[in-house]
């Protein structure tokens, strides 16, 4: 597989049809708006005048790209950057609140030093290099450096090469960790498709999409990138509008705007997709023979799959109907069907489909043929292990916080107490820097250098850049910084490896060197400063780099029962964890517009609920409010009970991205975590962690309390609020 | 004799404006609106909207110039959930207006429903008169935690205790295109003004632009037939036009007038907040 520096590599070969021209010329998917100058002043302290600089948001892995408004050196405002590929000027909910995070007030100022009592002292860079570089340079030249983890996360960018450069030459281990990584999709991708990267869906241009669970408009992948074609599909101008079906068991803000909302069993999906596929396939006329099979062994009929999926059989015909007649259908999955026990046989399933309808190629679209590696189940158990037998002496946090995101049943919080030195490197007190020895206090991405590679699908390379937008607030270093400085300090192959000044000059040697590669010859310094003024420097993906369809796919396999933890009898419900467009896995709750966000679906801020279908909720005479014990076999929260409309009567929903520990006083102790309830469960195929497959139990405390909604009366009352009425 | 809004129709008519020079005009389309809320934190990021807290916000003190309303159809499994950004319409008859007993909100030369805080005497009379609620009161004087006010935008006022507030349509951005335009002797060009909502948002649901220029984006966007303005029965001449959402209607389930969950069946306002809610219980 292409690993990042490959990608950079490989344009020495083929820079064929690339040249400085593709700096500029190319950047723009629609014409330039001139509504924000792009002038950059010598400084940025001009009394009563605003500077505009285009960098990269770092909220979460979409990368998109947004203009900052600067007025006397202070971040201002946040504007999508019209010249981005994926984001396309949009931005969402979270990138708004973004500067929260740079002028929050609790902030981490210095870097911490843990005092042994579960306090934090401020102590100075000076101190903390002393501290941690000395026992760093050991373990290097013990050849120990097996005894040092990584911890980070999975963005393409230049910090996480320079992480990882770190990490080879100490020849030390890493976990890239995230709740929702795309792990399952990738394995699927192989399978169906051939790739090594992520496919990507060009929903603008399909006239049906069916989504098996992935949340595209919330919070699955590139929420702004799928909205921009979101608002194409449906209202293109060229008169068509595209059909959307959401399968999934809770309402989704996708499913919220879907057509059609399908509330299958969890877990039946892949079997839906193969019945689906089979149907299909059995209409096809003799001549033409989808995906080159003549059918799916294992598959269900509609009527089987729809027992199966407790659907109306009737609604899975006209299904069938509609995607026997779509010219650009679509279908894709995610969300909790990526995250159950037999996660990548459903979403082969799901790509499966797309072959036989001729998606493939048309409406999903190759991409970078790259993806970061991401740990498996069995990497953590292995960490964990070898932590509980005093075999790690370092570990290395890096900007993730896995002691709140992921399931508490894995046991990280016991490795990290067996760990001799944790060294978190974050901008706040995250759950996982507060178990830390030392807590290096970072820079928020308004601060520092770096980039990030994004995938529009359009056959394009796209690198955004970020560059600082005003002078650091505080005494902190960037990610890349104090790797670059810990490097120098430990001598040896780490020094050799890592011969850079700052995160600055490591950002642009890795810029000169992809240009030179390129045979771009001429004058970087003008070039670079193009593409700061520009935010994105778009390349065309050269012979290699892009993924292509392999000619042939084995024939689907029927996926397996999906399995959950826990015994129905004892936990009736399937638990349902999502991801809010404001909370995410739990970046934004630090963040106070955030908080104060009320939620798209039901109006609830500033804390945790638990949806219950309204049928459920009378059978167990709950009321909005009442309390519940929410226990699976691996823990129990509680929290307000919310009836829902949007969720199966056997499931029960409950927002991650809320109960933090610790993370700063908007975040800290504000509603309930529920990765405390998740059970360490794995995909079958590629033993990824799945998330959505524990079972849960329900009980009623008594008591009650008054949640914070903002949303009064949910019913229009013949106001016609939604417009007028259409003659019946 | 005359009634006041005798008076205020000479007002708004003889010597004032007849008509107006760009009259800003807002179009909504449902059919792109996913409900993402980017535009309410644009907004709020845009005008200084303060933190309210968890407590004032359970108070129904919440301050969100735009929100997102949503609405039920149906039940489960046919349940179907339907949002509109609801923020204050502009309306050319608004009765606000009428309401206001010191003129502090009034109709300028663009055909914005404009607030002028240092006249407010915070009667909230305007606040009862709005039929789309989406006037706010400031309770308190808020402040920000620090360093939280350094982002402030410098173009907005900060208010304090005592006075009212709404959606301006981004009236400082409006005023910024404007001066750039009168610098160099033309009109805003369409697109020049582009309050913080209709830039953020990410599905391009919202288009903002000069009525009084029928080439306009808005302009086109006023012929289309899914057009229509909210509570229109009510004469408010509202600059905020929605294109309603093409979705099929529910098989079985027109525009419901049943209740829904008990929690949310206290009122008929377009908004109601949860400090009236019978069953709250702390
Ligand atoms: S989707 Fe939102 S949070 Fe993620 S990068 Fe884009 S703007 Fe930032
Ligand atoms: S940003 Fe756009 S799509 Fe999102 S809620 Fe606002 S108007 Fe709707
Ligand atoms: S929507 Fe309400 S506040 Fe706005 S102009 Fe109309 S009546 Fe006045």
């Amino acid at each position: 597989m292409l690993n990042r520096r490959d990608i950079f590599k490989y344009l020495a070969g083929g820079g064929v049809g690339v040249g400085t021209g593709l700096l500029l010329g190319e950047v723009n998917q629609r014409p330039l708006e001139t509504l924000l100058s792009t002038h950059i002043p010598p400084e940025d302290f001009s009394p009563g005048m605003d500077t505009w600089y285009k960098t990269l948001c770092r909220m979460c892995p979409a990368g998109c790209g947004i203009s900052v408004r600067v007025r006397e050196g202070r971040a201002k405002k946040i504007e999508g950057n019209p010249n981005h590929p994926v984001s396309r000027g949009g931005t969402c909910a979270l990138g708004q609140a973004s500067l929260n995070a740079l002028y929050n007030p609790d902030r981490l100022r210095s870097p911490m030093r843990s005092d042994g009592e579960g306090g934090f002292v401020e102590s100075s860079w000076k101190e903390a290099f002393e501290a941690i570089a000395p026992r760093l340079g050991a373990l290097q030249s013990a050849g120990m450096g097996g005894r040092t983890w990584i911890l980070t996360g999975g963005f393409l960018s230049s910090g996480e090469e320079a992480l990882d450069k770190f990490r080879e030459a100490l020849g030390a281990n890493v976990l890239r960790l995230g709740l929702d990584t795309p792990a399952t999709e990738l394995a699927a991708a192989k399978a169906m498709y051939g790739f090594s990267g992520l496919p990507h869906y060009d929903i603008g241009s399909a006239d049906l999409v069916v989504s098996f669970g992935a949340d595209f408009l919330g919070a699955w992948r590139s929420p702004v990138g799928y909205s921009k074609a979101y608002g194409e599909f449906r209202q293109g101008g060229d008169g068509h509008r595209g059909y959307l079906v959401q399968v999934e068991p809770r309402m989704s803000l996708t499913g919220a705007n879907a057509d059609e909302w399908l509330p299958a069993r969890p877990g039946t999906e892949g079997a839906l997709a193969l019945a689906l596929g089979a149907e299909l396939l059995g209409r096809a006329g003799p001549d033409d023979e989808p995906a080159g099979w003549e059918g799916l062994p294992g598959a269900l009929s509609l009527d089987e799959a729809a027992a199966l999926a407790d659907l109306p059989a009737e609604r899975l015909r006209a299904l069938a109907d509609r995607l026997a007649a779509a010219k650009t259908p679509l279908v894709l999955g995610g969300g909790a069907v990526g995250a159950g026990a037999n996660a990548t046989e459903a979403l082969t399933c799901v790509a499966a489909l797309n072959r036989i309808l001729g998606a493939a190629g048309t409406t999903v679209r190759p991409n970078l043929a790259h993806a970061p590696r991401f740990a498996a189940l069995s990497d953590i158990e292995k960490f964990v292990a070898e932590a509980a037998n005093g075999e790690v002496s370092l570990v290395i946090v890096a900007g993730v916080d896995p002691l709140h995101d992921l399931p508490h049943s894995l046991g990280l919080r016991g490795a990290l107490d067996r760990t001799e030195l944790v060294v978190a490197l974050d901008s706040f007190p995250s759950d996982t820097a507060s178990a830390a020895d030392w807590i290096l206090a970072t820079d928020t991405f308004f601060e520092t250098w770096d980039d990030d590679i994004s995938l529009p699908g359009n056959g394009k390379l796209s690198v955004t850049l970020q560059q600082p937008v005003q002078r650091r607030l505080y005494d902190t270093l960037s990610v890349t910084d104090i790797v670059l400085r810990l490097a120098q300090r430990s001598g040896g192959a780490l020094a050799e490896a890592l011969p850079y000044e700052d995160a600055e000059a490591y950002t642009r040697s890795e810029w000169a060197t992809a240009w030179t590669n390129l045979g771009i010859q001429d004058d970087f310094d003008a070039g670079f400063r193009q593409v700061q003024q520009q935010g994105v420097w778009v390349a065309d993906l050269v012979e290699g780099m892009a993924d292509e369809f392999s000619a042939e796919a084995t024939v689907p396999a029927a996926p397996s029962e999906a399995q959950f933890a826990g015994d129905a009898s004892e936990y009736p419900f399937v638990l349902h964890p999502f991801q809010t467009p404001g909370l995410r896995e739990g970046k934004g709750a630090r963040l106070p517009w955030i908080q104060e966000l009320p939620d798209p679906q039901t109006s609830v801020a500033y804390g945790s609920w638990v949806e219950v279908s309204p049928a459920t909720a009378d059978e167990l005479n709950l009321r909005d409010g009442d309390v519940v014990e929410v226990s699976s076999p691996a823990g129990t929260v509680s929290a307000p009970v919310l009836r829902y409309p949007g969720v199966r009567p056997d499931v029960i929903a409950m927002p991650l991205g809320q109960g933090h520990q610790a993370n700063g006083r908007y975040a800290q102790g504000r509603g309930v975590n529920p990765a405390s309830l998740l059970a360490a469960e794995r995909d079958g195929k590629t033993g990824a962690l799945a998330w959505a497959a524990t079972r849960v139990a329900l009980r009623k405390t008594g008591e009650r309390v008054r949640m914070t909604k903002t949303s009064g009366v949910s019913r229009t009352l013949g106001r016609q609020i939604l417009g007028p009425e259409d003659e019946h | 004799m005359s009634t006041i809004r005798d008076k205020l129709r000479e007002y708004r008519t003889a010597g004032y404006y007849t008509e107006f020079e760009y009259h800003w005009t807002m179009a909504v389309d449902l059919d792109r609106c996913t409900g993402c809320e980017a535009c309410v934190v644009a907004c709020q990021a845009e005008n200084n909207l303060p933190i309210v807290g968890e407590k004032r916000m359970r108070q129904g003190r919440e301050m969100k110039w735009l929100r997102i309303e949503r609405y039920w159809d149906g039940d489960y499994p046919d349940a179907r959930l339907n949002f509109i950004p609801m923020l204050c319409q502009h309306c050319d008859e608004a009765p606000c207006e009428i309401a206001c007993p010191v003129f502090a909100t009034y109709h300028n030369q663009d055909g914005l429903n404009a607030q002028v805080y240092n006249r407010c005497i915070g009667t909230r009379t305007c606040a009862v008169y709005c039929p789309y609620e989406v006037r706010f009161f400031n309770w308190f004087t808020y402040t920000w935690d620090e360093p939280l006010e350094q982002q402030l935008n410098p173009d907005v006022t900060v208010r304090e205790k005592g006075v009212m507030e709404k959606c301006t349509f981004c009236v400082q951005r409006i005023n910024r295109a404007k001066d750039l335009a009168r610098d160099e002797d033309r009109r805003v060009a369409d697109g020049e003004a582009q309050p913080a909502c209709a830039q953020a948002c990410p599905t391009d649901a919202i288009v903002f632009g000069d009525r009084n220029d029928p080439d306009s984006a808005v302009s086109r966007k006023l012929e289309d037939p899914r057009a229509y303005k909210v509570l229109e029965e009510l004469n408010t001449h509202p600059s905020v036009v929605y294109l309603k959402n093409a979705r099929e209607p529910l098989a079985g389930h027109e525009d419901d007038d049943h209740h829904g969950e008990e929690s949310d069946s206290h009122a008929a306002s377009p908004v109601m907040w949860s400090e009236e809610s019978s069953e709250a219980v702390a």
